[in-house]
């Protein structure tokens, strides 16, 4: 057999498969208990977003990651379970289900690729065509004054894969992004997920940079992302930066205002903000509706009466629980309400979460497809096993 | 609470806009307010457990001031009606008969309790609860699970047990520190994931006592005398005994309101004027406080008209005060001052049995009808029957005795008696667990898994349902056997947990958060993932006969009969591998459709995930060659405890979306679940190793079953 041939056929095997599955089952545990130590949004990128767990619980233990067992598993099931499968009247069911559960890897890679969420948050007659991310960061830079706005971005992964200190040029978007052109660029560094802007002090020496007396402390992770605050190190070198010097700034994720200076004569603002998604369409929200149940606090249901409006045309919409609003490849979902210590009477936000996912519905047929699969499958292998317990039957008597 | 502001405000309306201009017309200073509308203390709410007051009124002793020492027996035509009486408490409409079950369950453990040599229910229990407090709180029926609760707050303990019933009497004295204690713990720790087993112990009794003490003041408003008759104005009007509770006022109301009127009063005697306007404000006082007391009492009274709403609002039953106050604003309410005023009749009429049995069965009758407006009544009287039947201890009784008679067809193997009886056995107990489950499914209107307390039946009777069919087919007694002795222990268990649910709940069908509120993916997703433990489970089951047998050397002779529990084990991973794998996609579809993600990597969904890639993985390792018998029946093993760690385990984190299930204590039984079964994986893979070695040395590896 030559290597290619055997390397085909190891990657195609049922041990490899059983093996990834042993690992997968693996992670998910340790994942799983992990979670109420450290939070699940550090578990997820740990045990299953990575190529490598490095350590389980603080020990060095070493495993593969939940992303290098998925892709090892895809190609597994492409090539074993797919490609390599000589289909017959024996086996039709596990290539239907084969089948299906590579729909699912593949939705699950579109979404991993090219989807993103976020949440909006609206007042009853508050209005919004933006949504935020959950958890990714973006710098943003824009000329005060102007209008309408035109925002410069640098969002979190940008400034993560660099590593440290990193010159970003300051025009390469296209003329929409930046029309009126940036008279400087800007640099990255120092960046910490999570600190706190404190004064040095007696009591503090910070190893990382001071502006005006401040510096960011670095805090450990919380268990719960949201808390995670992070700030950076941003420097703006003018283009003409012999007449005028660099400047630099302390960004912080919760400062109130954003940084201003001036270039040229004209202003700018920067801030470290949750990166903001436009919608294709605004929504204004005309009326929430919260239903408890009678008599105790348990929300039976709740819903938003919203308008929608695209261009010149506006339609009237219900967002509630399990019923969500679809349009032009983002999907509405009602998702909570607050603030949560509201008291009757209180006025009351909605929240909805925002998604644009191309592979939504594919879960869907690719769990029609499996389920397919599994009962031509097993009813295959029930017929044969009351065959054979009937003829046992038979010879027994 | 807006109820009583619209009564208050009503009455208020009608006196004030008296006492006031008329005080100053008469020159005079109006009397001094001493309604103490803040002061007024009323027992705490104890439904969401979110407020623990320290001031609750003391238990009234009876209406005429004598003391009893006991009461004549409740007959059981009176307990029949009462518990039949519907009202809505936990957002549900429910019989009487649930309500004092899971009440008395909540605070006493169980659904009985001896008094004075009789053994009363939940009905009795709480009727004299409620009628005859001064009895009742001499019931021993508080159990303290932990003595160290009373201890920390300094009440000596050593007579009696460490987990010992208490009468409400006797823990009076350390009533206040108690809640004082419970209401610091939810002030420090507002989190109920932070508290400690002592924490919950100590909050959970305050909440206990609370119902309790709600039981006690139910009919307080009922028996007490408002002061009609303290002048003659009034007399005049409601006469010289003019009875107790709402009702005696609502005789008299519209001429109340015109004695109220400013005119009225302008055109009395000046020395009657300040009189009768101080003898209104004492009644307004009166008035308020009982409406308070009476806001936090049972909703008895449905809506008197039918709710016309595209927006499907729930209809809300109300007290006994906001039928007061329906009436006072002159807004439909004939149907339900007659309940009211039957109702707080009964009091009056507590010792007289041929008396009170219409009473009962008038108010009975007169609730159920307002019920059926709203098309609520229907299940009543099914929901009364089903706890009576107590369907699960029915069935616990059979599969036990299916059980006993298995076990002896095992010793008899050629007698055909007791392999048909545990069939016939087999069967009742089935048909009791799934009539049991049908009805709560009838009841709630929703399919049968939408608790923990409801997975457990749901897996039982799935699990008792495959072993049957796999008997069927098999005829080895080796199912018929798993199907008893897991229907057994799936009942005990149920059994067991239904008083967890009773503590936290109140109830073992509660209203369901509004995600959770759809009857498809509930009846999809929910009865495909527990279909899919319960095959889990069942193979589990199974394989520790091949083990066990393998390793006692039963049957050495027989390899047909390990070769058929390897079939079953196979057969009942596949059919669990369908309803895991088709249950957790359709989770995630669920999921993307309500929160807009497929997979969030929460615990739930990562234990359903684990089910599915260990069985999986055993299929495929299987298929592969690379396990056979042995390693097959061990990984079986394994993937139950993975089972249990999906249904149990995760819900112990205490963190992610599915958290839903009371846990304390269930640790314990789940260490002793997974130490059990450990050990059986540990000595079989030692047995395995140890026979693998002697054959390889002995050269015959092929006959091996490994």
């Amino acid at each position: 057999m030559k290597w290619s041939e055997k390397f085909l056929k190891t990657l195609g095997s049922q041990g490899l498969a059983a093996l990834m599955m042993l690992f997968l089952l693996i992670l998910t545990f340790l994942g799983t208990l992990e979670q109420a130590e450290t939070g699940l949004y550090q578990v997820q990128k740990k045990y299953f977003e990575s190529l490598l767990v490095t350590d389980v619980f603080g020990y060095p233990i070493y495993l593969p990651g939940g992303l290098l067992c998925m892709v090892i598993f895809s190609v597994n099931l492409l090539v074993g379970g797919i490609l390599r499968l000589r289909v017959s009247k024996r086996n039709l069911g596990i290539f239907i289900i084969h089948v299906g559960i590579a729909v699912m890897m593949a939705a699950g890679l579109v979404k991993l690729v090219a989807s993103n969420d976020g949440f909006l948050t609206l007042y009853e007659n508050q209005e919004s065509s933006e949504y935020v991310s959950h958890h990714q960061w973006e710098v943003v830079i824009f000329e005060i004054g102007k209008s309408p706005v035109f925002e410069y971005r640098v969002q979190q992964d940008r400034w993560k894969r660099a590593d440290g200190d990193v010159l970003l040029p300051a025009q390469p978007g296209s003329e929409q992004e930046n029309p009126m052109g940036l008279p400087f660029s800007i640099e990255i560094s120092g960046a910490l997920d999570n600190c706190r802007p404190l004064p040095a002090g007696p009591n503090w020496f910070p190893d990382s940079l001071k502006i005006e007396g401040w510096a960011l402390k670095k805090l450990a992770l919380d268990a719960e992302n949201e808390r995670n605050i992070p700030g950076l190190l941003l420097r703006m070198k003018p283009a003409d930066e012999e007449n005028h010097p660099a400047e630099e700034a302390l960004l912080w994720g919760a400062q109130n205002y954003p940084w201003t200076f001036e270039v040229e004569g004209r202003s700018f603002a920067a801030a470290l903000r949750k990166i903001r998604y436009s919608m294709p369409f605004s929504i204004r929200l005309d009326n929430f509706e919260k239903v408890d149940h009678p008599g105790i606090a348990t929300a039976k249901e709740y819903r938003s009466d919203v308008t929608q409006t695209t261009g010149n045309s506006n339609r009237q919409i219900r967002i509630e629980m399990n019923d969500p609003l679809r349009d032009q490849g983002l999907i509405l979902f009602q998702s909570s309400w607050g603030p949560s210590n509201a008291r009757p009477g209180d006025t009351l936000y909605s929240v909805f979460a925002v998604v644009r996912n191309p592979s939504d519905h594919w879960p869907l047929y690719s769990c029609i497809v499996i389920a397919v699969g599994m009962a031509i499958a097993f009813f295959q292998k029930f017929l044969k096993y009351g065959r054979q317990q009937a003829s046992r039957r038979i010879k027994d008597s | 609470m807006n109820i009583q502001i619209n009564a208050l405000s009503l009455f208020l309306g009608i006196v004030m806009a008296i006492t006031v201009p008329a005080a100053s017309l008469l020159g005079q200073d109006a009397p001094a307010d001493t309604t103490g509308s803040n002061d007024v203390t009323v027992p705490a709410p104890t439904e969401t457990g979110s407020e623990v007051d320290e001031s609750a009124p003391p238990v009234q002793d009876s209406p005429s001031g004598d003391s009893l020492s006991s009461r004549a027996p409740w007959t059981q035509e009176i307990t029949d009606a009462v518990g039949r009486w519907p009202l809505q408490h936990g957002g549900r409409v429910k019989p009487f008969d649930t309500f004092a079950g899971f009440t008395m369950l909540k605070i006493n453990g169980r659904r009985s309790l001896k008094v004075d040599g009789e053994k009363i229910g939940p009905v009795a229990w709480a009727m004299d609860c409620m009628l005859y407090p001064e009895l009742a709180q001499h019931y021993e029926c508080i159990l303290v699970s932990n003595a160290e609760i009373l201890t920390a707050i300094g009440f000596d303990t050593s007579e009696r047990k460490r987990s010992a019933r208490w009468s409400y009497s006797a823990l009076q004295p350390v009533l206040t520190p108690l809640f004082t204690s419970a209401q610091q713990v939810m002030e420090d720790k507002p989190e109920a994931s932070d508290w400690t087993l002592i924490d919950r112990q100590t909050v959970q009794l305050a909440q206990n006592i609370r119902s309790l003490e709600d039981l006690f003041h139910a009919f307080d408003t009922a028996r007490f005398p408002f002061a009609l008759s303290s002048v003659e104005e009034l007399t005049e009007i409601f006469g010289e005994s003019p009875g107790t509770g709402f009702s005696s006022i609502l005789t008299g109301v519209e001429a109340l309101e015109e004695l109220a009127k400013r005119e009225t009063l302008l055109a009395l005697p000046p020395d009657r004027q300040s009189v009768v306007i101080g003898a209104l404000e004492q009644l307004q006082e009166q008035l308020f406080r009982q409406m308070q007391i009476s806001d936090r009492g049972i909703a008895w009274f449905p809506p008197e008209q039918e709710i016309e709403s595209t927006e499907n609002l729930p209809t809300v039953w109300t007290t006994a005060s906001a039928v007061f106050d329906d009436a006072l604003a002159g807004k439909a309410s004939d149907l339900r001052v007659s309940v009211l005023k039957d109702l707080e009749s009964l009091p009056g009429v507590r010792d007289e049995r041929e008396l009170f049995l219409p009473g009962v069965v008038a108010i009975r009758d007169q609730l159920l009808a307002i019920a059926e407006i709203h098309g609520q009544n229907k299940r009543i009287s099914m929901e009364v029957s089903f706890y009576r039947m107590d369907y699960f201890y029915r069935a616990l009784i059979c599969f036990m005795l299916a059980f006993v008679v298995a076990s002896i067809s095992w010793l008899k193997p050629d007698s055909k008696l007791p392999v048909k009886s545990t069939w016939v056995l087999n069967f009742f107990g089935l048909a009791l667990l799934v009539t049991g489950v049908v009805i709560r499914c009838i009841i709630q209107g929703r399919p049968p898994v939408t608790t923990l307390y409801e997975t457990i039946l749901f897996i039982t009777a799935c699990c008792v349902i495959t072993a049957l069919v796999m008997e069927w087919y098999d005829r080895r007694q080796i199912a018929l056997t798993i199907a008893s002795f897991l229907g057994a222990l799936g009942c005990f268990l149920s059994m067991r947990y239904e008083l967890k649910e009773a503590v936290t709940a109140g109830d073992t069908m509660p209203s369901l958060v509004a995600v959770l509120d759809t009857n498809f993916w509930l009846s999809t997703h929910v009865t495909s993932v527990t279909l899919g433990y319960s095959a889990g489970l069942l193979a589990a089951a199974i394989a520790h006969i091949w083990l066990i047998g393998k390793l006692l050397g039963i049957r050495k002779n027989d390899p047909d009969f390990y070769r058929s529990i390897t079939r079953m084990v196979y057969g009942t991973i596949c059919f669990g591998l369908f309803f895991s794998i088709v249950g957790t996609i359709l989770g995630g579809i669920w999921a993307n459709y309500s929160w807009g993600r497929f997979w969030g990597w929460d615990p739930k969904e990562n234990g359903a995930l684990m089910i599915c890639l260990a069985e999986l993985m055993i299929l495929h390792a299987r298929m592969g060659g690379f396990i056979r018998e042995h390693g097959l029946h061990i990984l079986a093993v394994v993937n139950g405890m993975i089972v249990a760690f999906s249904w149990w385990g995760v819900n112990l984190l205490g963190v992610g979306l599915h958290s839903y299930g009371f846990t304390d204590g269930i640790l314990i039984t789940l260490l002793l679940f997974y130490a059990i079964e450990g050990g059986v994986v540990l000595v079989s893979l030692i047995h395995r190793f140890v026979n693998l070695k002697i054959y390889t040395s002995g050269g015959s590896a092929s006959s091996t079953s490994t």
